[in-house]
């Protein structure tokens, strides 16, 4: 009979989140047949941008060049982490014109229907590498091989099959030898042609090519590091990447933190307007396939929620290791007054862990505390998350602690148990099951929490459905996606942590 | 049992004092216990009594240091348990203790709640500390209650189980705080029934309680306490009949309406 009416429970729940995700569905259709009808091209020239809201990546020369354009008189600026996303809120007149590069400009109008560039470019600009300040040796090289590969007509050859389409591209030579190591390339893989993860999963476009071919000039082997633009030099001036190339044009202010090499592009940053109505018509079944069928990209999906699952599942195991250890101090502390260093340390960490956002921490972990080694970032996000989780743990654990009644502790020291005994057999276990529903509970937390990898260019679950939206120019199917199955993930734990509270509570 | 250690007493409490705020400068400092000496010998039942506040508890709870006494020395066998050096976990392991809200181990059962000191602090087997147990839970008539938990039992049994689970260890001397105070009426008799055993079998008790009856009828020795001093001691006939001090017979008075 029991049974019976908690799977009854279980449908019901199943079927609201069924009928909402199809409530989602059904809403950017409306949006977009709404959307459209309004939009007719209004603006034709630079003159025409007064009084509008324009769109850039954050970062990048648009965003540098237009905060500070006073002539415009725009409205407002609206930044965006990719040009995409900017891109995509103009068509969904969220915005009204974007700032960005000629090339993605051109890949973006192409690919997505009532856009048009305006004929007046915005501004021209040089592209150049990024490398760490004062590592003249490395920067030698490298203008040495951009001045040999324009010398041999390599470059051109990148441009042409990018660009124009045209001839075979950039493909090491056979038996390239890579004897002087390896470099790592630090860029932001949302910027076709200059840089974009192709069909195959794999980086490819302008910058990436010409990495290689300098790579296979000089014979080092190159490795792309996939991040956030505004973390790229971040990442090259801590010598995270030996170098950085994303379509970085050479300014001033980024000249303090890096060093550039010649350039080896000269590309324009160019305004995306709306141009007439045009949203395209696709069923759901279409959309669903284009976004995970097609290229096998449910593979993708699932290696995410793998990353995600791996980050979670050792975060919490060394969370909970941390969290007790600190737990027991803090309590140790205040009950016998023992442990005085060790209780301030953790009563340091518990602040300062407690009173930092996790993202920022994450950040630290990576860039400064681990700026000089190298070990794989899953790794850095577990000791973070670890680190971030263990403090909440700890208090919860010592909050199940302090819960218990005095008089059980000193029922076991009169019996003769010492501290640490009275502890084990008696504290503990009725600490522990008191705060079982707290623990499932920042698990949970935990789970959502380790989304924000993607700061650190962490594949997890949340940044393959933006990996993925950057390549469909879809942002609903893939994060609706990504919602659900987060949603799915912690239901299915919450009903198994249900199960496992009520086995406790029946054992007394 | 060599003679000699039946001549000496089990206790000897020499100038004890236990004073509150001490470290607190703004409040007045409150004593607690004011110079207590006395001994306790084997076999003694010694009943404490006194109004609240007096000390009375915070007298008892000092014989195994669970209130850590601010100066003097408590000698059990002859050994300063209020020395720094000395293990104290081993002296509470011969020291019984039954407290006013039992304090059993509620995620155990009342097999465990008595086998889990044998087994862990005297190294007995499980299957010899169960036995016992059971013969224990025979004694108060609660064998049927061995897989059971706390929070399954009433409050007289609860106080059984409590003191049962002290004669596990086989203490010296047992030492009850108010056990009955926190009990309903009609369950302060069962409670005291095991009490009256124990003190006919021969067991070294003190006992904090308002229960007088009990005083009158099983204590070999009443204390009156007031203000932290030990202010009567006596024979509980002189005691109850014969009172001297003008506020024993005040208290004694009310107690005894």
């Amino acid at each position: 009979m029991k049974k019976h009416s908690s799977m009854r429970r279980t449908f019901a729940v199943l079927l609201i989140i069924g009928l909402v995700s199809a409530m989602f569905m059904a809403l950017p259709v409306f949006a977009g047949s709404d959307g459209t009808e309004k939009s007719a091209q209004t603006i034709f020239g630079l003159e025409d941008l007064e009084g509008k809201i324009v769109g850039v990546q954050t970062g990048t020369t648009g965003d540098i060049y237009i905060s500070d354009d006073a002539e415009l008189k725009l409205k407002g600026v609206e930044r965006y982490n990719t040009g995409f996303e900017a891109v995509q809120a103009l068509s969904q007149n969220k915005i009204d014109a974007v700032v960005i590069d000629d090339q993605p400009a051109q890949a973006f109008v192409a690919q997505m229907n009532g856009l048009t560039i305006l004929d007046t470019e915005y501004v021209k600009e040089d592209y150049a590498m990024a490398v760490q300040k004062g590592n003249t040796e490395l920067l030698g090289k490298l203008n040495e091989a951009i001045a040999a590969l324009q010398e041999n007509g390599t470059l051109q050859t990148i441009v042409d099959y990018y660009i124009d389409h045209s001839g075979e591209g950039y493909s090491s030579p056979k038996g390239a030898e890579h004897p002087n190591g390896k470099l790592v390339m630090a860029t932001n893989a949302e910027f076709p042609p200059y840089e974009y993860y192709d069909d195959n999963n794999e980086i490819v476009g302008i910058d990436a090519d010409l990495a290689m071919a300098i790579g296979d000039y000089l014979g080092y082997e190159v490795e792309i590091s996939d991040m956030k633009f505004d973390s790229i030099i971040t990442s090259v001036a801590t010598g995270k990447a030996q170098f950085g190339m994303a379509g970085l044009t050479v300014t001033e202010e980024r000249e303090q933190s890096i060093d550039f090499t010649n350039p080896y592009y000269t590309g324009k940053q160019v305004v995306i307007v709306r141009k007439s109505a045009g949203a395209q018509r696709e069923t759901i079944i279409d959309r669903f396939k284009r976004n995970f069928v097609q290229a096998g990209r449910w593979k993708m999906l699932l290696s995410g929620l793998g990353v995600t699952l791996v980050i979670t599942l050792f975060s919490t195991l060394f969370g909970v290791l941390i969290g007790f250890v600190v737990a027991i101090i803090r309590s140790t502390h205040d009950k016998t007054g023992g442990l005085r260093i060790l209780n301030i340390i953790a009563q340091v960490y518990t602040t300062v862990i407690r009173g930092t956002p996790t993202v920022v921490q994450l950040l630290i972990i990576y860039y400064v505390v681990f700026a000089s080694v190298n070990i794989p970032k899953i790794i850095v996000a577990v000791i973070a998350f670890s680190m971030n989780s263990g403090a909440y743990i700890s208090e919860i654990i010592r909050s199940g602690i302090m819960s218990i009644d005095e008089g059980q502790f000193e029922a076991g020291r009169s019996l003769g148990f010492n501290y640490a005994q009275t502890m084990r057999y008696f504290i503990l276990p009725q600490a522990l099951k008191n705060v079982i529903p707290a623990l499932g509970n920042e698990f949970i937390t935990l789970l959502k929490e380790t989304s924000i990898s993607g700061y650190i260019a962490i594949n997890d679950m949340t940044k393959v459905g933006d990996v993925i939206r950057s390549r469909t120019y879809d942002a609903f199917m893939p994060l609706v996606t990504v919602a659900l199955v987060y949603l799915l993930l912690v239901f299915i734990f919450a009903r198994l942590w249900g199960v496992l509270e009520g086995r406790l509570r029946r054992n007394g | 049992m060599a003679e000699n250690l039946f001549n000496k007493p089990l206790i000897r409490v020499e100038n004890l004092f236990k004073i509150f705020g001490e470290n607190d400068t703004k409040k007045p400092t409150v004593n607690a216990i004011d110079n207590v000496s006395l001994e306790i010998n084997r076999g003694d039942v010694m009943v404490i009594i006194g109004p609240s506040g007096s000390g009375k508890s915070t007298f008892l709870r000092s014989l195994n240091l669970l209130e850590q006494p601010s100066s003097g020395h408590i000698y059990v066998n002859d050994v300063d348990i209020t020395d720094k050096n000395v293990d104290i976990d081993k002296h509470r392991q011969k020291m019984g203790m039954v407290f006013q809200h039992f304090n059993l181990f509620p995620h155990l059962t009342i097999l465990r709640n008595l086998t889990i000191g044998p087994e862990k602090l005297q190294g007995r087997s499980i299957k010899d500390a169960e036995r016992e147990g059971m013969e224990l839970l025979e004694r108060v008539g609660l064998a049927d209650k061995a897989r059971s938990y706390p929070n399954q039992l009433s409050g007289g049994q609860k106080q059984r189980i409590a003191i049962v689970r002290s004669l596990a260890m086989h203490p010296d001397i047992m030492l009850f705080d108010e056990p009955t105070s926190a009990l309903d009426p009609e369950m302060v008799g069962e409670v005291l029934e095991i009490m009256k055993d124990l003190a006919r079998s021969g067991m070294t008790m003190v006992c904090v309680t308002h229960e007088m009856g009990f005083a009158r009828e099983v204590g070999t020795r009443i204390l009156f306490m007031e203000n932290g001093r030990v202010t009567a001691d006596g024979a509980p006939d002189e005691f109850f009949n014969n009172p001297s001090n003008p506020r024993l017979r005040d208290f004694l008075s009310k107690v005894l309406q």
